[in-house]
């Protein structure tokens, strides 16, 4: 009587083992992608009263310049013989993203023809509104690098606004 | 009394068809568990469920914000459903997700806590039948090259 007790217990306890013991299941998730490089250019820094530094498009005011003038905030103001010369800097970032490229060239030009008697330059390489003057071939990420600026206005030129664009250019070498 | 008992067993062991149909009409019912994924409305990537596994395209990963940052973060909310054979919503289950495989250019996030190839207990109490959803944080350094991305996240389901 006892065996057969024993057996039939056994029985039992293994059919309820089976019932509860846990069942799993499986999925994937699969996550696909494709990281692009990207590189970034931003103005930090230019004489004048300035606006949106620290982005790709930043604002310069000079205010009323006259040769005989005072200099605008952030410029010195050199009297020629025959034409003045405003000078400044401006600082200019390239940072970049999932790029082995380490180094660019920046480039810059003009957004419209300057004003009669008026001649912009940046790093001593006047600017044109037909060409874009090379600044660097060898600019190195992540560094605000400094270019001379200088508007250089002749005696003879209207008075009338100087307004212009530089249009900035960082290509990854 | 021993008489008494090698009969009844002999008995059950006579009847056979008896005791089949018992069997049959005493089975469990068929409680397996599955694991749907469901699409969001995310705006970052796209996700196609096919069964029990789905493909989350991120497509083009790029740096769009400050230089400052130091990754790239994508985001996508997905949602994931546990379906019990025959459809019924009964019961909760243990949703746990672990990296796969991955290549080690992105890490990624489940929930806000970081997946690896340990299991990660997703929910300790899914409600069978009804869809949570959950979000996939996926960090790209922008020191990793450009290149494809891939990983692959293995989720689990088990009964408790």
């Amino acid at each position: 009587m006892n065996k057969i007790l024993a057996v039939t217990f056994a029985v039992a306890i293994g059919s309820f083992a089976t019932i509860a013991s846990a069942a799993t299941s499986n999925g994937t998730l699969t996550v696909t992608g494709t990281v692009t490089s990207s590189i970034d250019l931003t103005i930090e820094s230019a004489g004048g009263t300035t606006s949106g530094t620290g982005t790709a498009a930043a604002t310069s005011s000079l205010g009323s310049i006259s040769k005989y003038g005072s200099a605008p905030t952030g410029f010195t103001l050199a009297r020629g013989a025959s034409d003045w010369t405003l000078s400044s800097n401006v600082g200019v970032k390239v940072a970049k993203a999932n790029l082995t490229s380490t180094d660019y060239t920046l480039t810059a030009q003009l957004g419209s023809a300057p004003a009669s008697g008026i001649v912009w330059k940046l790093n001593g390489s006047t600017l044109s509104d037909s060409a874009a003057a090379t600044l660097t071939s060898t600019g190195s990420y992540g560094s605000t690098d400094s270019y001379a600026w200088d508007i250089v206005v002749a005696d003879s030129a209207a008075a009338a606004a100087i307004d212009n664009t530089i249009n900035f250019a960082a290509t990854s070498n | 009394m021993k008489h008494a008992l090698a009969l009844l067993l002999t008995i059950a062991i006579a009847l056979p068809g008896t005791a089949a149909e018992r069997r049959r009409a005493a089975a469990p019912p068929d409680d397996s568990l599955t694991i749907t994924f469901v699409e969001s409305d995310s705006n970052q990537g796209s996700m196609l469920p096919a069964g029990s596994d789905a493909w989350l395209d991120l497509k083009s990963v790029t740096r769009m914000g400050s230089t400052k940052e130091k990754s790239i973060r994508t985001r996508h909310r997905f949602g994931v459903r546990v379906v019990r054979a025959g459809g019924a919503a009964w019961g909760t289950a243990v949703l746990t997700a672990m990296l796969d495989s991955y290549d080690g250019r992105a890490t990624y996030r489940l929930d806000g806590r970081p997946l690896t190839t340990a299991p990660l207990v997703v929910d300790a109490h899914a409600a069978v039948g009804t869809v949570v959803f959950h979000t996939l944080d996926v960090e790209v350094p922008v020191s990793v090259p450009e290149g494809p991305l891939a990983a692959s996240i293995n989720w689990q389901v088990t009964t408790e």
